[in-house]
């Protein structure tokens, strides 16, 4: 009886990591199309949106001739693929509908942080692997601007770690539907603000140049796959955020017996679609608004810092006063 | 096991370095031999014998545990330094207060770049040594100044300097001696006893806040630092700023009697230990690419990573283990720290958890300058393309010596996958409850880190991966000459490409302190700075000459002036008292 049970868990854990997978595979370019949609309308631009257009760029460059440059051939064929391995690993472990998935237990910051920054990384090893001057200076840049993500990652993990006793998104889950977000909720969204401000570069036009000068030495599947892993890269990023801000969205796998299947999850889907639809005005506001123009990256960086010290100020705040 | 650590010992001051090359075969068996004998005896086999107690040395099998590292250094060294220094670590390890400092001392002598280096430099370090031996010995009232000069005499040992400059002198090459220095001081750390609550608690406070900032400051020098060895050596400070930050953290939890913290601490201190295999194995593998290559300077390296695919990817494993990226053991070594910080007692309000968020921000800072050094390294040395005929010729090793370096990563690997099996062996656990310990647990047991289960993960998504492409992409890619961006055509001089445009040494240094300030600023920082260094400088001298004319005027200081320096000079012991 034990045994089946445990087997029927398992089971279902492997149904939900599956929809989930699929869910944030083929919603990732649907996203960053949505962003860059609305970063255009916020500069002034008028026209329609276009979900499936990101689709389309990268399903064109996928159809294309597989060309890279001689220089460095062995490490353009294999960075790009690590990039999206890394990017997947994360993926799995942020929740988007419901929690219960395998690896449910590993979902620290700290790791999917890490695991993100390795598809950062991966990309820039890309772009330097062949040696030449533009592609490689631009990787260069793109990692300069990007790496105070790490200090703002550190900080949030000892906020998390101060408001769950485990220090999981899966545990700041369970303690949401348990208990009252509210006195935690300002310091995570700070910390959530400061992880979007120090990692997400998509819908900047200085960052989205630089990414091109990145990639320009490769061509077909690669290149597909590259632009893909950092389209994944911004919206785990994004999904990681929404998370840390509206934890009582996602559902429990436990409450399914009591209250039927799909219902629950399919109100989780809803939620988690128009949370991100926030998500991605949010960011396209935060490019367009707040940090814009040519030594933006600094200014990302020392702003994702500040939210995150006042996150820890607050939460300290508040603690001492209650 | 004491006469045969005696025996390795003795044999490299004992004879010259000349004479010490045919016996480098021999030693390393000795140092192996040793190294299964310090497994064996941490799994609890009886050796035959038995632990014979000698006076001086310690008869604690448990805190002889940094024996099992030592040992794989040493099978793992080829010089007469890196073996001399291997054994004053092992007389550092098992000896007792004043063997330790001896040993220490001997391991700091022999890590010295050579006869040029300047022996006044290690005077301040040996003279440390020396008070902490006698405050050890004789002087137990001053047992709080302990925390202090150990860190005074683990200074050049751990490569810690507050200063960001990188200068021949300050940063030098790194070698196997440095691996066995670093196990020296984490020996005088872990033999270190117990001061007084107050005093403890002090120390624990100021090492926690100065290893943060030598964190920061050894990172920076690796970021700048123009030659691999040197940059490495930047790198390993930073692993002796985290030896520090532990130590502190490991005072502070036993000044607050707070068992869990201080066993979480002394766990981390262990890893910290099991990353020296990773130094170890970036030792050898950096001596191998020298061999091929030529000398480590990162303006004459490039494109190592086509030339010497295997032994480019055995070295990714090692910078990736340094670099605190999962799933590697610095992962590991970063998430406890982190979990150990936020545990770390604080004084009540906003006053007293505001300089964890300090630490945290220089801890923060100081790991993405180490991340940038490492993209660093890749960027110049394993990417782009060979800058001089000598780089080019480099190619991956012969089947004996890739298999050594195959070798030294295993161990790597093996932490970094089961870091609790190392632990529980390092801490004497037995075979069998060695088993239980495969996670790493959170001071208070709430947050836990499965390793394995991590490598596990991203080898089943990464194994997704590769079958996805070779399902989707079964021809591979054409390949094709690199575009010049319109650049004139190679001179016949240069016959490597476009070496001075390829990304360079100097590149990230430049972007990161342009997000800091214009170039102007900066110089305008820089001069300020000196100007107030050299007005600084002459504020000495003329207090001395003042001092000087007013006593041969025959006039003494005041009264009142030396009351109030007085006072202030109780105000400051009373208040370090408590």
């Amino acid at each position: 009886m034990m045994t089946s049970f445990m087997l029927a868990a398992r089971m279902q854990a492997l149904l939900l990591a599956g929809c989930h997978m699929a869910l944030v595979m083929l919603g990732a370019p649907v996203w960053i199309g949505l962003l860059r949609w609305m970063a255009a309308v916020m500069e002034g631009e008028r026209r329609l949106p276009d979900p499936t257009a990101h689709w389309r760029v990268l399903l064109h460059a996928w159809r294309q001739v597989g060309v890279r440059s001689a220089a460095g051939a062995q490490v353009t064929a294999v960075a790009p693929w690590l990039a999206l391995a890394a990017g997947m690993g994360a993926a799995l472990l942020v929740p988007s509908f419901s929690i219960g998935m395998p690896g449910g237990d590993l979902s620290d910051v700290l790791i999917i942080g890490g695991l993100l920054e390795m598809v950062f990384l991966a990309l820039v090893v890309a772009a330097l692997a062949p040696g030449l001057a533009r592609p490689g200076h631009a990787g260069l840049r793109v990692v300069a601007g990007g790496i105070m993500i790490q200090p703002v990652m550190l900080l949030a993990c000892a906020v998390l770690g101060m408001c769950l006793p485990d220090g999981t998104l899966a545990g700041l889950v369970r303690q949401a539907h348990v208990a009252d977000m509210n006195l935690v909720r300002v310091p995570l969204a700070l910390v959530a603000g400061a992880l979007v401000l120090g990692a997400v570069g998509e819908g900047d036009g200085t960052t989205s140049t630089l990414f091109s000068a990145m990639l320009e030495d490769l061509a077909g599947p690669d290149r597909a796959v590259a632009q893909y892993a950092r389209d994944l890269l911004a919206v785990v990023w994004m999904m990681l955020a929404r998370d840390l801000i509206w934890p009582e969205g996602i559902a429990e796998p436990d409450i399914l017996p009591r209250s039927g299947v799909l219902a629950p999850m399919l109100v989780a889907v809803a939620l988690w679609v128009a949370h991100m639809l926030l998500a991605c005005g949010c960011v396209a506001a935060i490019r367009v608004f707040v940090v814009s123009g040519q030594r933006h990256a600094g200014w990302r960086g020392g702003l994702a810092l500040l939210c995150a010290i006042m996150a820890g100020v607050l939460l300290f705040a508040g603690r001492g006063m209650g | 096991m004491t006469v045969l650590l005696l025996a390795v010992a003795s044999v490299p001051p004992a004879c010259g370095v000349r004479q010490m090359a045919g016996m480098v075969p021999v030693l390393r068996c000795g140092w192996m031999a040793l190294c299964i004998m310090a497994i064996l005896s941490c799994l609890g086999a009886g050796l035959p014998g038995g632990i014979a107690p000698w006076a001086g040395f310690s008869g604690d099998m448990h805190d002889t545990a940094l024996l099992v590292p030592l040992g794989v250094v040493g099978a793992a060294a080829s010089g007469a330094r890196g073996l001399a220094a291997c054994a004053g670590a092992a007389l550092a390890v098992t000896g007792g207060p004043v063997l330790s400092c001896v040993g220490a001392g001997w391991t700091l002598i022999a890590r010295r770049d050579g006869p040029h280096d300047d022996m006044a430099r290690q005077a301040p370090d040996l003279v440390a040594l020396l008070l902490m031996a006698a405050v050890l010995l004789f002087a137990r009232p001053a047992g709080w100044l302990l925390p202090g000069l150990c860190w005074l005499a683990t200074r050049g040992l751990l490569g810690l300097s507050f200063s960001p400059r990188v200068s021949p002198r300050g940063l030098h090459p790194f070698h196997m001696a440095d691996i066995a220095a670093m196990v020296a001081a984490m020996a005088l750390w872990r033999h270190l006893p117990a001061g007084g609550m107050v005093g403890d608690m002090r120390w624990g406070g100021v090492l926690i806040v100065a290893g943060c900032l030598l964190y920061m400051t050894a990172s920076w020098r690796a970021l700048c630092a123009g030659d691999g060895r040197r940059v490495m050596t930047g790198l390993m400070g930073g692993t002796g700023a985290l030896v520090i930050v532990l130590a502190g953290l490991g005072l502070l939890a036993r000044a607050d009697d707070l068992p869990a913290m201080a066993a979480c601490a002394s766990r981390t201190f262990m890893l910290v230990a099991g990353a020296l295999l990773t130094w170890m194995f970036m030792a050898r593998a950096m001596d191998v690419m020298e061999r091929e290559a030529g000398p480590l300077i990162l303006n004459r390296l490039g494109g190592l990573g086509v030339l010497m695919p295997r032994l480019s990817a055995l070295f990714s494993i090692g910078l990736l283990a340094e670099s605190g990226l999962p799933p590697l053991l610095g992962f590991s070594i970063i998430w406890m720290l982190l979990r150990l910080l936020a545990a770390m007692p604080r004084g009540g309000g906003l006053g007293g958890d505001l300089p964890l968020l300090l630490a945290l921000l220089a801890l923060g800072i100081g790991w993405a300058v180490r991340m940038l050094a490492l993209v660093r390294i890749v960027a110049v040395m394993l990417c782009g393309r060979p800058r001089t005929p000598r780089g080019a010729g480099a190619a991956d090793p012969s089947g004996r010596d890739m298999a050594a370096i195959v070798l030294a990563v295993l161990p790597v690997v093996c932490v970094s996958v089961w870091p609790g099996y190392w632990l529980g062996l390092l801490a004497g656990a037995g075979a069998g409850v060695a088993v239980d310990n495969v996670a790493l647990t959170s001071p208070d047991g709430a947050a836990v880190l499965h390793p394995a289960r991590l490598c596990l993960l991203v080898a089943v998504v990464g194994g997704m991966v590769v079958v996805v492409r070779r399902m989707a992409c079964p021809t591979s890619a054409r390949q094709v000459a690199g575009w010049r961006q319109g650049a004139p055509p190679v001179p016949p001089w240069m016959v490597f490409g476009d070496p001075l445009t390829q990304v360079g040494p100097g590149n990230p240094v430049n972007m990161l302190l342009d997000m800091v300030g214009t170039v102007a600023v900066r110089r305008r920082f820089m001069r300020d700075c000196v100007r107030l260094r050299r007005r600084g400088a002459r504020v000495w001298p003329l207090l001395a000459q003042y001092v000087a004319d007013r006593r041969q005027d025959g006039m003494t200081v005041s009264a009142p002036v030396m009351m109030v320096m007085a006072c202030m000079a109780a105000l400051i012991f009373i208040a370090w008292h408590g």
